[in-house]
């Protein structure tokens, strides 16, 4: 009897777990083939792309109207850059393809610079028509090799989901692995992604005016004259800096260094007044200068409003040696105003030379500083003389705009280009836009849109 | 005891743990519903971006002093504007494998976003305490030997930052 009762529940808890077993295998499945199924979308999205880009690269070398290579040329600007973003998406592991990743985006990058060249009404020199020639054929080669790997995906040779999956604990391997030994590796499913990878990584560097061109790659700061300081006087400079920005003494916790685009001594500052309050602030090791500080307290509800603020960040700068600085634009994030002041030259304002000031609205109290913009580009400029008057700049705006301010500004354009420019202030409808008019040349070089956000405006 | 009971026992263990086993996952499968990705995919404006970075911000940097996780927010952020990778917040963060709490699924379970919310504003304001990282890792977890080669620039609470 028990013998019986026994096998019987031995038979059901089999079942129970067979069962259980294959509902979880089907529930793999489903998730599988759906992982599978965006593995090969990625995929077929970046062969696809990358085959159009390489095409509408060779249509622009083959059409003589300039308007006509602009508009190939912009296919393949966006071509590329979705072929990056599908490149990005797929899943291989323990490899990533940053050759290829840089190679499409650079592609994208400087066809749109073709493209927007032409638009402004030049034309192409025979350097940059060469230039675009061995990007395509570099294009070209991307695409065979992808063709191959293609092969391998379509004879299941490749599947993007086998990528996913937990990995099987060592001692179970080993046995695995006595039980079924080990064949000689067949070439690996990605071993064309490397290779393509391998080969772009030689390809010479690339520069024009455009956001990734190489000598962008690692910008030196320009703002930084002198020697290098001490550990302890860029201590000293960190603890009065902090002291007056908060009315309060500090004395150093830890110090480390960074070795970034700009680096600096990284300090933890204690205030010795208030317990639980800590600062950080970032001295520049070349010339000891105040790059970044940042107060961590969490600020109360407001006792100041922005205006008030503003006129805190403005003695503050004056007392730092920032005299002649202009308030743009400010945000409000929790409790905290954060206003971003530009240099200004005569009447000029210098949009690259930013330092940002963030003051916390209960006690008003500097929070946080950010000069590193300012360091990275403040230098002695030979700014033109303005060829336009800034009526003749307020009559280049287009009809139907309500016009609410010009001054003139230096911005910077990708490519780490600067230009002298007429800020005009317009508004259409109930949107507001800033609109760049070069004053030498008249011509209209950017248009930013005015984005309202909870607690300031955004530029975009 | 009777020699059949003895035999019995063993069984009956395997029998227990399987059920509980069974019972356990449908337990789990039931709550999961809760902890779906909510911002996954769907373009994400700038107002809204800044949720996503406060959550990876505290699946990845949560424990981390609070200058550390203004840095991995900076992280995220200089990527968007490398060419090495997308150029869209949410396209940073969703790369396969590129962070650890999206792959275990830690980031849609994180609850406390006081502090990580308050970094990721001043990273989009600006912060950027490892001036142009593009990588960060905990050097006491094992990590892809590649990693290795790119150029350190500092090491702020646990975690190590290059270039």
């Amino acid at each position: 009897m028990t013998r019986k009762i026994a096998t019987i529940a031995l038979t059901l808890a089999l079942l129970l777990a067979v069962g259980w077993g294959l509902w979880e295998r089907a529930n793999r499945l489903t998730l599988a083939n759906a992982v599978e199924a965006g593995g090969q979308r990625d995929f077929y999205n970046l062969l696809n792309y990358v085959e159009q880009a390489q095409v509408s690269m060779g249509k622009s070398l083959a059409s003589s109207s300039s308007r006509q290579q602009a508009v190939h040329l912009t296919e393949a600007w966006n071509q590329a850059a979705a072929a990056q973003l599908s490149l990005s998406q797929l899943p291989t592991p323990g490899l990533k393809p940053v050759n290829i990743s840089k190679f499409l985006a650079q592609t994208s990058d400087y066809s749109n610079y073709l493209a927007q060249k032409l638009a402004r009404g030049d034309e192409l020199t025979a350097q940059e028509r060469e230039q675009l020639a061995r990007l395509r054929e570099e294009m070209k080669r991307v695409s065979q090799d992808l063709h191959q790997t293609e092969g391998q995906v379509a004879s299941k040779g490749l599947r993007w989901s086998s990528f996913y999956g937990t990995r099987m604990p060592n001692p179970l391997k080993t046995i695995a692995n006595l039980a079924i030994p080990v064949q000689a590796e067949p070439p690996g499913p990605l071993d064309g992604f490397v290779n393509t990878d391998r080969r772009l990584q030689t390809l010479p560097s690339l520069n024009y005016d455009g956001p990734f061109s190489d000598h962008l790659e690692k910008p030196r700061p320009l703002g930084l004259k002198g020697g290098e300081v001490s550990q302890a006087e860029a201590e000293h400079r960190a603890t009065a800096f902090a002291a007056a920005a908060s009315n309060s003494s500090y004395r150093v916790q830890a110090t480390r260094t960074t070795n970034g685009l700009l680096p600096t001594y990284a300090m933890s500052l204690l205030d010795t007044r208030r317990p639980n309050v800590t600062v950080h602030a970032d001295i520049s090791k070349q010339a000891g200068e105040i790059v970044t500080l940042l107060n961590t307290r969490p600020v109360g509800p407001p006792t100041l409003d922005a205006a008030k603020a503003q006129e805190k960040a403005i003695a503050f700068l004056k007392a730092h040696g920032f005299r002649d600085m202009q308030p743009t634009y400010t945000v409000r994030t929790d409790n905290n105003q954060v206003i971003t002041f530009a240099a200004k030259e005569g009447e000029v304002i210098l949009y690259p030379d930013q330092v940002k000031v963030k003051v916390a609205l209960d006690n008003g109290e500097i929070t946080g500083w950010d000069a590193t913009p300012y360091y990275m580009a403040h230098h002695q400029r030979q700014l033109p003389q303005p060829k336009l008057t800034p009526a003749q700049a307020r009559a280049k705006i287009k009809p139907g705009l309500k016009v609410e301010g010009v001054r003139l500004a230096l911005i910077p354009l990708p490519g780490g280009v600067e230009k002298l420019t007429y800020e005009v202030r317009t508004k259409l409808d109930d949107t507001s836009y800033l609109t760049y008019i070069n004053a030498v040349t008249g011509e209209e070089e950017k248009v930013l849109q005015i984005v309202d956000v909870p607690g300031g405006q955004l530029t975009m | 005891m009777h020699p059949y009971r003895r035999r019995l026992i063993i069984p009956a263990l395997l029998a227990a743990i399987l059920i509980s086993a069974a019972l356990w996952q449908f337990h789990h499968q039931g709550q999961s519903p809760l902890a779906i990705p909510t911002q996954a995919g769907a373009p994400v404006a700038v107002g809204d971006e800044i949720n996503l970075l406060s959550r990876l911000i505290a699946a990845e940097a949560g424990t981390e002093p609070y200058e550390g996780q203004v840095a991995v927010g900076a992280v995220i952020l200089n990527r968007v504007r490398s060419p090495l990778f997308p150029s869209s917040i949410s396209g940073v963060i969703y790369e396969p494998w590129a962070f650890e709490s999206v792959s275990n699924g830690l980031i849609w379970q994180v609850t406390d976003l006081a502090s990580p919310s308050r970094a990721a504003a001043d990273a989009l304001n600006g912060w950027d305490p490892t001036y142009g990282a593009l990588f960060f890792w905990n050097p006491s977890k094992p990590v892809s030997p590649w990693i290795w080669t790119r150029t350190i620039i500092t090491q702020i609470g646990n975690h190590v930052f290059a270039r």
